[in-house]
Order: C-alpha cells, then sequence, then structure tokens
C-alpha cells in the first residue's frame, strides 16, 4: 500500500463507510417502520418545556441550506464541501503520519545498531 | 405559528434575553482560552491545524446526526465532544463545539441567540466531565477503552442534564428542581441509548488511535499525553 493509503487509513474509512451504513439502513427502517417520521428528542422536549409558559419557537437566523434544497440534499452539499476539506487535510495527516513514523523507526533502528 | 426551525439544540425563543445572555458570558472565558491554546499550539506544531479540522468535521457531523431511536418513537443525536477533549483536550474542543453549533444554525439546528447556552451544555459541561472522569479512570488505571467509553457515556448524559436545567433555569425559575427533573426524564429515554453507542464509538475511536496513531495525541495535546 502507498504511504497515503496506509492500515490505519484504510481501517478508518472501512469503519466509517460500514458505520454510515448501519445508521443509513437503521434509519431507514425506522422511517419505514409503524413509527414513521421519527421528531427529535430536542424538539419534543421544548415543546414540552415552551408549553409550560405558553411559549413559541422561533428562528433569528434563516436555516438557508436545508430551508431552500432541502436536508437530504442540504446535507449532501454540505458533506461534499466537507468532503473536500477534510480531504484535503487528510493527505497532510496520513503523509506526515507515515513519514514521521517511518523517519521515527529508522532513527530507533540506527540507534538500536550503533 | 409554531416554526419547529431547531430539531437538535435549543431554538430561538425559547430561552429568555438574559439566560441568552448569562449561557454567552459563561462562555466566552473558556472559549478565549481554548483560542489561546489553538494559536500557541499551531506555532509549536504545523500538524495541528489538520487534526483540529479533523476533530470539528467530526463533532460538527456527530452532533447534527438524527439517529432514530424506534422504541421511543423520537431520534436525536450523539455529541462527540468528550472524545474529542481526549484527543485535542477540552478548552480547544469548546472552540470547535461553537463552531460547529454556529454552523449548525445554518442547517436547522438550534439559534443564534441560545449559541451560548448550547456551547455551554455541549461544549463545556460535556467535553470537562467526560474529561475529568477519563483522567480519574486513568489514575485509577483503567484500560483506555473504558476510560475513553465511560467519559463518552457519561459527557452525553451531563450534556442533556445541562440543557435540561437551563431550559428550567429560564422558562420555571420558581420550580427549578420540579422542571429540571421532568425535562431531564423527557431526554433520557431517547438519549441514553445514544449514550450507550457514545460508549462504545468513543471507546473505540480512542483505543484504536493509541494502538495505531499515537501520534496523533501527541500533535493534539502538545505532547503532553502522560494518561494514554
Amino acid at each position: 500500500m502507498s504511504d497515503f493509503v496506509d492500515r490505519f487509513t484504510m481501517t478508518a474509512l472501512v469503519l466509517m463507510v460500514g458505520i454510515t451504513t448501519a445508521f443509513v439502513i437503521c434509519a431507514y427502517i425506522g422511517h419505514l417502520g409503524e413509527v414513521g417520521e421519527m421528531d427529535g428528542t430536542d424538539a419534543i422536549v421544548e415543546e414540552m418545556a415552551a408549553d409550560t409558559v405558553g411559549k413559541e419557537t422561533t428562528s433569528v437566523l434563516p436555516a438557508f441550506l436545508t430551508d431552500i434544497v432541502g436536508e437530504p440534499l442540504g446535507f449532501t452539499i454540505a458533506g461534499i464541501a466537507a468532503g473536500f476539506i477534510v480531504g484535503y487535510f487528510w493527505i497532510d495527516i496520513s503523509a506526515s503520519g507515515a513519514s514521521e513514523r517511518s523517519e521515527r523507526s529508522g532513527r530507533s533502528g540506527r540507534n538500536s545498531r550503533e | 405559528m409554531h416554526v419547529w426551525c431547531g430539531i437538535m439544540h435549543i431554538s430561538d425563543g425559547i430561552l429568555t434575553p438574559m439566560w441568552c445572555l448569562v449561557w454567552y458570558v459563561i462562555s466566552l472565558p473558556f472559549i478565549a482560552v481554548g483560542v489561546w491554546r489553538i494559536k500557541r499550539r499551531m506555532e509549536e506544531n504545523a500538524s495541528y491545524m489538520p487534526i483540529l479540522a479533523m476533530i470539528g468535521a467530526v463533532i460538527f457531523i456527530i452532533a447534527v446526526w438524527h439517529i432514530p431511536v424506534p422504541v421511543t418513537g423520537s431520534c436525536s443525536h450523539p455529541i462527540g465532544t468528550p472524545m474529542a477533549a481526549i484527543i485535542v483536550g477540552p478548552f480547544v474542543t469548546v472552540v470547535l463545539s461553537a463552531i460547529a453549533l454556529f454552523f449548525h444554525i445554518f442547517i436547522g439546528h438550534g439559534g443564534i441567540t441560545t449559541l451560548g447556552a448550547s456551547t455551554v451544555s455541549m461544549g463545556i459541561a460535556a467535553p470537562f466531565s467526560g474529561y475529568l472522569l477519563y483522567i480519574l479512570f486513568r489514575k485509577m488505571n483503567a484500560p483506555l477503552w473504558l476510560s475513553a467509553g465511560v467519559a463518552g457515556f457519561v459527557g452525553d448524559i451531563v450534556c442533556y442534564l445541562t440543557t435540561a436545567l437551563q431550559l428550567a433555569l429560564s422558562l420555571n425559575p420558581d420550580t427549578v428542581v420540579s422542571h429540571w427533573m421532568m425535562y431531564s426524564a423527557g431526554y433520557m429515554p431517547t438519549q441514553l441509548p445514544l449514550a450507550v453507542a457514545e460508549f462504545i464509538f468513543s471507546a473505540g475511536i480512542v483505543q484504536y488511535i493509541a494502538d495505531r496513531r499515537p501520534d496523533l495525541f501527541e500533535v493534539g495535546m502538545g505532547g503532553d499525553v502522560p494518561h494514554v
């Protein structure tokens, strides 16, 4: 394997895909099941709290991403943008980490030989 | 009109202006210390920024992820900040949480007036309580995975206990304790299973990094990793 895709990176990516798949499948099952649309617990408790004093929630800043394109597409756009950013830095992390490790092991190898 | 713009975190319009301000004031010193630490670490180590960006992205995603709990018929999210505190330190985690929570507003989660309150619950109470327990467990020679897992579990629960307290303090000042209990009881059926999930992924990820890439801890915590 290359320096960019070492064992750590590969396992992390496989785990990430696995966990994401598990969450997506669970969410889909939950959505299809008799429960149907699931409210967020935060919203449920907030509603309970707001009802005790007759308050209502408002929105000061607009949720422009999800309001305009909808939540699934909004998250997809955010995910793509975040993916590019993380991907850009990922090379730094994995490559510098790998080279540092190889330097360190090379140094310790030399020290032990000396 | 009932506008459910924020299905995660506290929405605008719920807390009174005074309490919104109080939570902002409480969070600011923590953010200031966190920013100072980030600046110092960036001068020391060029690899710090990518790690920080990664952890920030992790918090952003984890804390906005609707995970359904079919038994209760509702969904909620883990927080990820106790795990982040173990990797980059609790003060830096406050800064990352505040940034993540700010961007959550634009996808319909939380509000700008309640950003201080959400930062206190998710960015201060959760990581600090989790991190303290992590240190305590490590000092008692508990395994790394167990210490990290307990930090994740307790941090998650503390986050929601703090949110319930924030709601009770602001909305029911005369009956804070009873309403705190009531709101906490509302959160717990969904949050407890997610706290277990938080235990599992915090334990797994921290142990995995310690096994495979312990250098990430050195970069994240500034080389001060006696507890790893």
